[in-house]
């Protein structure tokens, strides 16, 4: 892995996205701190204002200052995208991997089970779990978390898979290796890469996520803010501020980008690493 | 005209005046900043064969594809030219090349499945390439190409024509593949490496067949080959290459029999202690079928270690099953070598499997060291297979280590697995200790064992396996072709370490192969496999010095020698024909 870490920082790409990542990091564990202001405190005296000394980026229709509603809305709209992402690793990695060494009856039925869910569309389900659950974003995120565990299942019982029938596998078996042994020894190192790969990916969808759902207002209780929900009431006033849209967007497009352009650096840098003989 | 300023040898006058078909003046290859080939020089007429021979790196197929104007991405020709009936190749566009690849110049390559699509028919391909060059109808071109296949000695054309690469033999396929690089009628054919993949018996059609077709259409041949006997049977004329420069040229006989450069004597010599050469009844092969000799006098080996008794292998169930291996007798002793040798598919992988069960026995016993273990299933199995006293080397190295291991790692994997079960795994300097052991015993410097696989060569990797066997301390190694994917010179070293590991710590070995010479230098038994059964064993001497059975009279009649071709083709057709009366 430090490998591979290594080679990533040669993707001028990836130095961008990991030094967006840091700050992105940094705002969802000190956003709410850092805020200059109250980011619920209503100023009735200076509404839909642009961009002041008191007042980077302006403020909303209620007078809530912008700024401080983006930043205290990171750690929300960050730690909704990895309680997903959590949940999809820990529902789809170890049964992906367990799919090509635990029998035939596992693998079907784990494969029929992963079918199942690959149909379901994300938005429609997460907005039905709400329903049935109750309007939380937790729950929201919850249901994505499932529906993303496909992703984590399918990479890594394919880089499961391509290693089960390798040769070296079969002189550990003749050596009188057990499955988990082998497992140990030789599909996990193969899985690893190929999951952390997906964790980038998925990241950056669960992301978009988020602020689809919070735009929609599904998950999340008014005053709190969230990238999405700055974003639907920026739009909505967005005759009386054009440019307020603006900062949430840059905010989630950058992010997401940021987490693409890593995957691709990831993927390249692994590949590379193998070809390098 | 060879390595340019040599005098032509044994060529009339009037053809050396005469503007070669092929000539290569200076040829260099280079990778960015390096140069890979060097000069090299050679000129070819029609009718010509040239042998090119090298250790694998020497540049000679690089050399090759210069002149199919193929070379690997990042590599170009960076001087000299080479000139094909006195059109420049060196700087041709795609343009340029159309008239010329495949239609006059063309070539064919060691492994021939790959060059084929899997997923059509062997016979489409062929009259696709037909149809393509030689502008014909569909009708035609499947006209021609039953013609060709035919041609190529392959019988049931019709059959043929229809099926899939997979369906096919490795010669067959070859026989394909030529078919597809002589039907335009080319000027020149480049085989790189043709029978490195073929068993020594279809080797010896193929070059036969390539030799005919030379007569017949007038080609000029050239033949590239780490086998300096396929070389020395084939080609007239011999360049040695190495580092990508040419050490040495001129007739095959000169340079082969009376080597002027150390390094081609090394190659000659190495070729004759572990080749075939060292066989005495090689041109006697007719003889010995006429005098009937004394049956092949087993020496009972002191206190056998393996004895495989009555062995059945079937494949599938009811009417489709298929015996793979019938009544299989073998008994190897303490501390012996028993050469287990027999073509493709004649079920000398599967009784190794058998014997570490994998493969489970239809019928049949295998008792080692007194106890039964052809019957250990489960748990049983796992607790024999962990105490290590058999160990399994494969044939390719590369694909037998985890690349993400390192070479330490590897070999410390056996201890691990064994210190799961007796939970007194031995401490980690304990370990480190045996794996330090285990790669002395094979010759590798104790620094190798931080390294990853890929940055070990053939050579070292293989000996890399085989310490991961010794650190477990076996009494039986399985080896399975285990020199076969190496080139000749680790090809040696890896013998002499296996002679070594028999004679001084008293390993026995199963050493399998399709290779004769290298059975014949390494076991103290031979024992031959084909179709399934073992129809000859003997003392190696014995067996090499009165061969009894037709399939073993055509294995050691088969395989080219410095001095010989093999044995011609009647004399062959005449063991196949007793082999047919056989099964």
């Amino acid at each position: 892995m430090s490998a591979m870490r290594n080679g990533l920082l040669r993707y001028r790409s990836a130095r961008i996205a990991l030094a967006i990542l840091a700050g992105v990091t940094f705002l969802a564990a000190f956003g709410p701190l850092i805020a200059p202001q109250d980011p619920l405190a209503q100023h009735t005296d200076m509404l839909l204002r642009g961009p002041s000394p008191a007042h980077w980026l302006g403020t909303d229709s209620l007078g809530r200052d912008v700024l401080s509603r983006l930043l205290a809305g990171s750690t929300v709209s960050v730690l909704a995208a990895l309680q997903s992402v959590m949940i999809g690793l820990a529902l789809g990695v170890l049964p992906g991997l367990l799919s090509v060494y635990l029998g035939r009856t596992f693998e079907w039925v784990s494969l029929r089970f992963v079918d199942a869910l690959i149909t379901l569309p994300f938005l429609v389900f997460a907005i039905a779990m709400t329903a049935l659950l109750g309007n939380g974003l937790i729950q929201a995120m919850f249901a994505v978390g499932i529906l993303i565990t496909p992703a984590f299942y399918r990479v890594s019982r394919a880089a499961a898979l391509s290693v089960a029938n390798a040769q070296y596998v079969e002189a550990a078996r003749l050596m009188g290796a057990s499955t988990w042994s082998i497992i140990a020894w030789h599909a996990w190192p193969k899985v690893l890469p190929a999951v952390a790969v997906t964790t980038a990916s998925m990241t950056g969808v669960c992301l978009a996520i988020v602020a689809s759902l919070t735009f929609l207002g599904i998950g999340v209780v008014p005053p709190t803010p969230t990238w999405g929900g700055v974003l639907a009431t920026d739009l909505k006033t967005l005759y009386d501020r054009p440019f307020g849209p603006l900062a949430p967007a840059t905010l989630i497009i950058s992010t997401v980008w940021a987490l693409n352009a890593l995957t691709d650096a990831m993927r390249d840098a692994a590949s590379g690493s193998r070809d390098r003989v | 005209m060879i390595g340019g300023d040599r005098a032509p040898i044994g060529r009339p006058p009037d053809r050396a005046a005469a503007a070669p078909l092929l000539s290569v003046q200076d040829l260099c290859i280079s990778a960015g900043n390096g140069a890979i080939v060097q000069g090299v020089s050679f000129s070819l007429h029609a009718g010509d064969t040239l042998g090119i021979v090298g250790e694998s790196g020497s540049g000679k197929s690089l050399t090759c594809r210069a002149v199919l104007g193929v070379l690997p991405p990042g590599l170009r020709v960076t001087g000299g030219s080479i000139r094909y009936k006195g059109t420049e190749l060196v700087g041709l566009d795609r343009r340029g090349w159309a008239p010329l690849r495949g239609t006059s110049i063309s070539a064919v390559f060691q492994d021939p499945g790959s060059y084929l699509n899997p997923s059509i028919p062997v016979g489409r391909q062929l009259a696709e390439a037909l149809r393509a060059t030689l502008r014909l109808t569909r009708a035609e071109a499947y006209k021609r190409s039953l013609g060709l296949l035919r041609r190529m000695g392959l019988r049931d054309t019709e059959a043929i024509y229809q099926q899939y690469p997979f369906e096919l033999s490795g010669g067959m396929l070859q026989r394909v593949l030529i078919a597809i690089a002589v039907c335009a009628g080319p000027g020149l054919l480049i085989a790189d490496e043709p029978t490195t993949a073929l068993d020594v018996t279809v080797q010896a059609e193929v070059l036969d067949l390539l030799a005919e077709l030379q007569r017949e259409q007038g080609l000029a041949l050239i033949v590239v080959s780490h086998d300096l006997a396929v070389v020395a049977q084939m080609c007239p004329q011999v360049i040695v290459l190495r580092h990508g420069v040419i050490l040495e040229a001129g007739p095959a006989e000169r340079v082969l029999m009376d080597p002027r450069h150390d390094y081609t004597r090394s190659l000659v010599e190495s070729h004759a202690q572990y080749g075939i050469e060292r066989l005495p009844a090689r041109r006697r092969i007719a003889d010995t079928a006429e005098k009937p000799s004394s049956p092949p006098a087993i020496a009972n080996p002191p206190g056998p270690l393996l004895q495989v008794r009555g062995v059945d292998v079937a494949y599938g169930k009811g009417l489709t099953s298929r015996r793979v291996l019938q009544s299989i007798d073998l008994t190897v002793g303490r501390g012996e070598t028993v050469g287990l040798i027999g073509e493709t598919g004649s079920g000398k992988t599967t009784l190794l499997r058998a014997v570490l069960g994998v493969t489970p026995l239809t019928a049949g016993s295998i008792r080692f060291d007194s106890a039964e273990i052809g019957t250990l299933r489960g748990r049983s199995l796992r607790d024999f297979r962990r105490s290590g006293r058999i160990q399994y080397v494969f044939q390719d190295p590369l694909e037998s280590l985890d690349p993400d291991l390192t070479v330490g790692r590897s070999i410390a994997q056996g201890l691990h697995i064994r210190g799961d079960r007796d939970r007194a795994a031995p401490n980690s300097a304990a370990m480190d200790a045996h794996v330090m052991a285990a790669l002395e015993a094979v010759g590798l410097d104790a620094d190798l064992a931080e390294r990853l696989p890929r940055e070990l060569s053939g050579g070292q990797r293989q000996r890399a396996v085989v310490a991961r066997s010794l650190v477990l301390d076996p009494a039986l190694l399985l080896l399975d072709e285990p020199v076969s994917a190496l080139d000749a010179a680790s090809r040696i070293q890896i013998l002499q370490l296996l002679g070594t590991l028999a004679r001084e710590r008293g390993i026995a070995q199963v050493f399998v192969s399709h290779d004769l010479g290298a059975v014949a230098s390494i076991a103290d038994r031979i024992a031959v496999l084909y179709r399934g059964r073992i129809v000859e064993a003997g003392l190696t001497a014995h067996l090499l010095h009165a061969p009894q059975h037709p399939y073993t009279r055509l294995l050691i009649g088969s395989a080219p020698t410095l001095t010989h071709g093999a044995a011609d083709e009647t004399e062959r057709h005449a063991l196949r024909a007793a082999l047919a009366r056989e099964s």
